[in-house]
C-alpha cells in the first residue's frame, strides 16, 4: 500500500516523465497508414485526454480528482461544470485485460461522491455505490479502488454513484476501455472514444441545471459543442473505431455520413464477427457503450452527428411559436414602432438569421457558423470524419476540396423553370401518381401528364 | 353716505387681495382666544384695524406691499400653470360664498360705524274753547347709547371683516390647491392616454400576429381568443383612460371659468428630492393658515357682542333730548328730557348668554381648528413624501431596469431565445411602469399643491 506521500510523487514522477502506453494527446502520425499488428492502438478521446498512471508492483496506479471545472462547450460559452482532474468528461482511463488496477479518488467537491467503475466485474466492495458498498468520499477525502481486469475487452466507464442527478447532470463521467492483450483482427488504426452529454443551461446563464429531465438545450461531444468539436482525422484507407458512451438522460441515434459501418461491441464486449450489423446509424442506450468499425476509404469531409435533430441545435428554446406560412411585413413594421430594433423571423423557416450579428446574450453561440460553401445550421452533437489520402498529422487539414464534378452545382434561379420530371396522374383521382403512362389503378381510366 | 349695492369684490381687487400677505402678518398682534382687541388696534370710523380706510364699493383691500404668494408659491415659471390659477381665482363662481360673507361684513362695518339719526317730535292741539290758543309740542333727542356704543360696535364689525376676510383668504387657497390639483391632473392623464395607446398597438399588434398564425393553422383557436381578450381588455382601459382625460380637462375648464376644454402640451415635472420640518410647517399653518386667523378673530367678535348685550342691560334705547311745548295758556316750557326702559323685567338676559354661547363655541372651534390645521399639515406632508418615495423608486430604479429587460429581451429575441409575444409582453411591462411613474409624478404635485395649502399659501423652500 502507498502512503499519501509516495503516490504524489509518484504521480508527480508521471506527469514529469510524459506519457507513456497511454498518450495524453492524439498520436502525431508517421508515415505508416496502418497500426502495428497485435499491439491496440491507443484511443484518441477528441477534446480530452486519457488518463496517466504508473507502476507500483504490478500495479497500474491511476488518480482521479473530482473537482468543479470550468469547461468552454464552444468558443465564447463558458459553463461551470464537475469534471475529474479539470476536464468533463474525465480523463479516459485505458487498461488491459489482466491489469491490476488501483484508482485513488480524491473529492474536492463541496458534497460527498464517489466513483463506480460501469461495467467493470470486481469485488462487490469496489462498486463505488455510495450507502450500498461504501461510505461517501467526503470532501477532502482519498478513497483507493482495487481490483482486476477480470473480462474480455469492452468499452466501459465511470461515474459517480453519490447524488448522482446532480454530478452527473454537472458533467461527472469517464471511459474506462479495457483493451484486449493481442489487438482484435481486423486491426484498428484510429480508435476514437466519444462521450455524449446532454445539460440544461438556460441563456444567459453558466451553470446546468440538475433538476432537468427532458427539456435540454445543449448536447456535446465529450462535453464540446460544434463548432467546438474536434474533427476525427483519419487517412485514406485506415480502420476507424469509433466508442460511445452514453450517460445521458436520452438514447442518442449517432448517424454518420458518407460510410456504412459495422456494429462491433457493447457494454458487454466485443461482439462476435459474425454478429456484427451493418449500419450506418448507431442508437446509443442509456448507461450502455457501443463501438462502431469501418474502414475510412472515402475521402471528404463527413459530417457526424446526432439525429435527433434538436440535438444538433445550440441553445434550443422549445416554446417558440410557429410562424411558418404566416405573413407579417406590415405587423413587423408596427411591432418596430413599439419596439425599435425588432425584425419579424420564423415565417419561412428557421434560417432567416444565417449570418445576422445582432448582438448575442452574455454566454451563448451563434445558431450557425460559416462553412466552407455555407452556413452549417449546426451545433450540438456534430462533428466530422475528415478523411484524407494525404496527411501530415492528425491535426485539423481543414475544409476538404471537392474534385471538380463530384459537387451538387447550380442549375437554376428560377424555381417556375427548374426542370421537373414528368409524371402521370388520373383525372379522377389526383392522388394516384406514376412516373410513366398507363391506366388508373383503381378507375382503369388512362394516366394524364401531371401539371406542376 | 352711499353704499355700493355691488358688495362683491371685482376681479381685479381680488387678485390684488390674493398678492397681499396674509391677514395674520398685517397685525401687530394676532388675536388669542378671549383677548380683547388692543387699543392701538381699534380703528377709526370707516377703518378696518389694519388703518386701511373702507370706503363703500371699495372692499377689501388689505393694504400692505405686493408680494409673490399665493399664486406663484410652487409653480416656479410654469406660466401654463399660472395661467390657470389666475383665471380659477379670478373666476367669481369659485369664490361666490366666501365673497358675499366679505360684502356682508364691509355692510356691516360701515353700518356699525353709523349713528341713528335723532328723533323729532312735533304735536299740535286745538282747545275745545275759545279764548285758548293751540298747544304745540316738539322735540329733538338722540339715542344716547347707540352714541356710547358705536366705538365698539365699529370694532366687532372690523373684526368680523378681519375674519371673514381671513376665510376668504382660506377659499382662495382651496380653490389654487384644487386649481393646480387639475392642471396636474390633465397633464398625467395625457401622458398616460399616450403610454395607454402605445401599449394598444403593442398588444395589438400580438393580436394581429396570432390572427395570422391561427389562419395558418399554427394556434388553436383557444390561443388565439386568449390574445384577443388581452388586448380588448387593454382597449377598454383605454376608452376609460380617454375619458378620464377628458373629465379633467372639462374640470379644469369649470375652475377657470371658462367654457372650453383646457389642455397643454406641458408634462408633469419631475419630482424634486426635497424635505420638510413637519413641526415647522405646523407652526406656519398655525400663523398663516385663514382659517386660523379667523378662528383666532372670532372669540373677539363674540366678545364685544357681549359687552354690547351687558350694555343694552334691558334699558332698549336711552333717549337724551330737548322738548319745547306752548300750551294753551300761552305758557310756554322747555327743557331736557331723557327717556329709557326700566330694567325691571328684562336685563337683556337672552342676547347675553347667546352672546356667551358663540363665544364660548368659537372659543372650542379655536381649538379644533388648530388641531384639524395640524392634522392637515401632517397628512399632506406625509402623502408628499408618499409621492416622493414612490417616483424615486419607479424613476430611479423599476424603469430603468425595465428599459433594460425590453433591451436584453429583444437581444433574446433577435437570437431565437425568446417569443415575439414575450418581446412585447416586456415592452407592455415597460409601458405600464411609465405610466406609474407619470401617476407618481402626478400624486406628488397635487399632494405639494395641498401641502402648500396646508400652511397657508407660502411653502418654505425644502431641503
Amino acid at each position: 500500500m502507498s502512503n499519501r506521500r509516495n503516490f504524489l510523487s509518484h504521480v508527480g514522477a508521471a506527469v514529469a516523465g510524459g506519457a507513456l502506453a497511454s498518450s495524453l494527446k492524439p498520436l502525431e502520425a508517421a508515415a505508416a497508414t496502418h497500426a502495428a499488428p497485435g499491439r491496440p492502438v491507443p484511443v484518441v478521446t477528441p477534446n480530452g485526454s486519457s488518463l496517466p498512471y504508473t507502476m507500483e508492483g504490478g500495479w497500474k496506479v491511476f488518480h482521479l480528482v473530482a473537482e468543479p471545472v470550468k469547461r468552454e462547450l464552444t468558443p465564447g460559452f463558458l459553463v461551470n461544470c464537475w469534471g475529474y482532474n479539470g476536464q468533463t468528461p474525465g480523463p479516459t482511463i485505458e487498461v488491459f485485460e489482466g491489469d491490476k488496477v488501483r484508482i485513488f479518488v480524491t473529492n474536492k467537491l463541496r458534497e460527498k461522491t464517489s466513483v463506480h467503475w460501469h461495467g467493470v466485474l470486481l469485488p462487490n466492495g469496489m462498486d463505488g455505490v455510495t450507502g450500498l458498498t461504501q461510505k461517501g468520499i467526503q470532501p477532502g477525502q482519498t478513497y483507493r479502488y482495487e481490483f482486476v481486469i477480470d473480462q474480455p475487452a469492452a468499452t466501459l466507464m465511470y461515474h459517480p454513484h453519490s447524488d448522482e442527478m446532480t454530478q452527473m447532470a454537472m458533467g461527472m463521467m469517464g471511459f474506462f476501455i479495457i483493451h484486449p492483450r493481442v489487438a482484435y483482427s481486423p486491426t484498428v488504426d484510429r480508435d476514437f472514444a466519444i462521450f455524449l452529454a446532454e445539460w440544461d443551461i438556460k441563456p444567459g446563464t453558466a451553470t446546468p441545471n440538475p433538476f432537468q429531465m427532458t427539456d435540454f438545450n445543449y448536447f456535446t461531444f465529450n462535453a464540446k459543442c460544434w463548432p467546438g468539436t474536434d474533427p476525427l482525422v483519419v487517412r485514406q484507407g485506415q480502420r476507424v473505431r469509433i466508442r460511445y458512451g452514453n450517460l445521458t438522460m436520452d438514447s442518442h441515434p449517432i448517424h454518420l455520413h458518407g460510410y456504412v459501418f459495422h456494429h462491433t461491441g457493447t457494454t458487454g464486449g466485443r461482439i462476435p464477427q459474425s454478429a456484427w450489423m451493418p449500419d450506418d446509424t448507431v442508437n446509443v442506450p442509456v448507461g450502455s457503450t457501443r463501438d462502431i468499425e469501418f474502414v475510412a476509404d472515402r475521402p471528404g469531409d463527413w459530417a457526424l452527428h446526432c439525429h435527433k435533430v434538436h440535438h444538433t441545435m445550440n441553445g434550443m428554446v422549445h416554446d417558440l411559436p410557429v410562424l411558418l406560412g404566416v405573413k407579417q411585413d406590415d405587423v413587423g413594421d408596427t411591432i418596430n414602432k413599439v419596439v425599435p430594433g425588432y425584425m419579424p423571423m420564423g415565417d419561412n423557416g428557421m434560417a432567416d438569421m444565417d449570418g445576422m450579428d445582432m448582438g448575442r446574450p452574455r454566454n451563448t453561440v451563434p445558431m450557425a457558423t460559416q462553412g466552407p460553401y455555407d452556413y452549417i445550421e449546426m451545433g450540438g452533437m456534430f462533428t466530422v470524419l475528415k478523411v484524407r489520402s494525404h496527411l501530415t498529422s492528425y491535426a485539423d487539414p481543414g475544409w476538404y476540396q471537392q474534385p471538380h464534378g463530384t459537387a451538387a452545382t447550380l442549375v437554376s434561379s428560377d424555381a417556375e423553370a427548374a426542370p421537373v420530371a414528368e409524371t402521370f396522374t388520373c383525372p379522377m383521382h389526383p392522388d394516384v401518381v406514376s412516373t410513366h403512362p398507363g391506366k388508373c389503378p383503381r378507375c382503369g381510366m388512362t394516366l394524364v401528364p401531371r401539371k406542376h | 353716505m352711499k353704499t355700493s349695492s355691488a358688495n362683491f369684490l371685482a376681479p381685479s381687487m381680488l387678485v390684488a387681495l390674493l398678492l397681499a400677505r396674509p391677514v395674520a402678518a398685517q397685525q401687530n398682534q394676532p388675536n388669542q382666544p378671549g383677548q380683547q382687541v388692543p387699543p392701538g388696534n381699534q380703528a377709526p370710523a370707516g377703518q378696518t384695524p389694519a388703518g386701511q380706510k373702507v370706503q363703500p364699493g371699495q372692499q377689501g383691500l388689505q393694504g400692505g406691499q405686493v408680494q409673490p404668494t399665493q399664486l406663484q408659491a410652487g409653480m416656479g415659471a410654469d406660466s401654463g400653470l399660472q395661467t390657470a390659477v389666475q383665471a380659477a381665482v379670478t373666476n367669481y363662481a369659485n369664490l361666490q360664498q366666501a365673497l358675499a360673507e366679505v360684502g356682508l361684513s364691509q355692510a356691516d362695518l360701515v353700518q356699525a360705524g353709523l349713528l341713528k339719526n335723532p328723533q323729532f317730535f312735533f304735536q299740535f292741539r286745538h282747545p275745545d274753547r275759545a279764548g285758548l290758543i293751540n298747544n304745540t309740542e316738539y322735540s329733538v333727542s338722540i339715542d344716547l347709547l347707540d352714541a356710547l356704543q358705536v366705538a365698539l360696535r365699529r370694532r366687532v364689525a372690523g373684526t368680523a371683516l378681519q375674519a371673514a376676510q381671513a376665510r376668504l383668504q382660506e377659499a382662495v387657497g382651496q380653490v389654487i390647491a384644487r386649481t393646480q390639483g387639475a392642471w396636474y391632473d390633465v397633464l398625467a392623464q395625457q401622458q398616460i392616454v399616450a403610454l395607454e395607446e402605445s401599449v394598444l398597438t403593442a398588444s395589438q399588434a400580438a393580436t394581429d400576429l396570432a390572427q395570422r398564425q391561427f389562419e395558418a393553422g399554427n394556434i388553436s383557436d383557444l390561443d388565439y381568443d386568449r390574445q384577443k381578450a388581452e388586448s380588448d381588455t387593454i382597449r377598454l382601459e383605454l376608452t376609460q383612460s380617454r375619458s378620464d382625460l377628458d373629465i379633467a380637462r372639462h374640470k379644469l375648464a369649470m375652475l377657470m371659468g371658462s367654457d372650453t376644454p383646457t389642455g397643454s402640451d406641458q408634462t408633469v415635472p419631475a419630482v424634486p428630492a426635497e424635505a420638510w420640518d413637519g413641526r415647522a410647517l405646523e407652526a406656519l399653518a398655525l400663523q398663516n393658515r385663514g382659517s386660523m386667523v379667523a378662528a383666532r378673530l372670532q372669540p373677539g367678535v363674540y366678545q364685544g357682542q357681549v359687552r354690547l348685550a351687558r350694555q343694552q342691560a334691558g334699558l332698549g334705547e336711552v333717549r337724551l333730548g330737548f322738548d319745547r311745548e306752548q300750551e294753551t295758556d300761552g305758557v310756554t316750557v322747555v327743557g331736557p328730557f331723557i327717556q329709557f326702559n326700566l330694567p325691571i323685567f328684562n336685563h337683556n338676559q337672552g342676547a347675553i348668554q347667546t352672546a356667551q354661547a358663540q363665544l364660548q363655541s368659537s372659543q372650542l372651534q379655536l381649538m379644533a381648528t388648530e388641531r384639524t390645521v395640524r392634522l392637515e399639515v401632517q397628512t399632506a406632508l406625509e402623502q408628499v413624501r408618499r409621492a416622493q418615495q414612490a417616483a424615486a423608486i419607479l424613476t430611479n430604479s423599476l424603469l430603468p431596469t425595465r428599459t433594460r429587460i425590453v433591451q436584453l429581451s429583444l437581444l433574446h429575441y433577435n437570437n431565437m431565445q425568446l417569443s415575439v409575444y414575450q418581446l412585447l409582453s416586456d415592452r407592455q411591462m415597460q409601458l405600464e411602469t411609465s405610466k406609474m411613474a407619470v401617476q407618481a409624478q402626478r400624486d406628488y404635485w397635487q399632494s405639494r399643491s395641498e401641502l402648500t395649502r396646508a400652511v397657508g399659501g407660502q411653502l418654505p423652500a425644502g431641503k
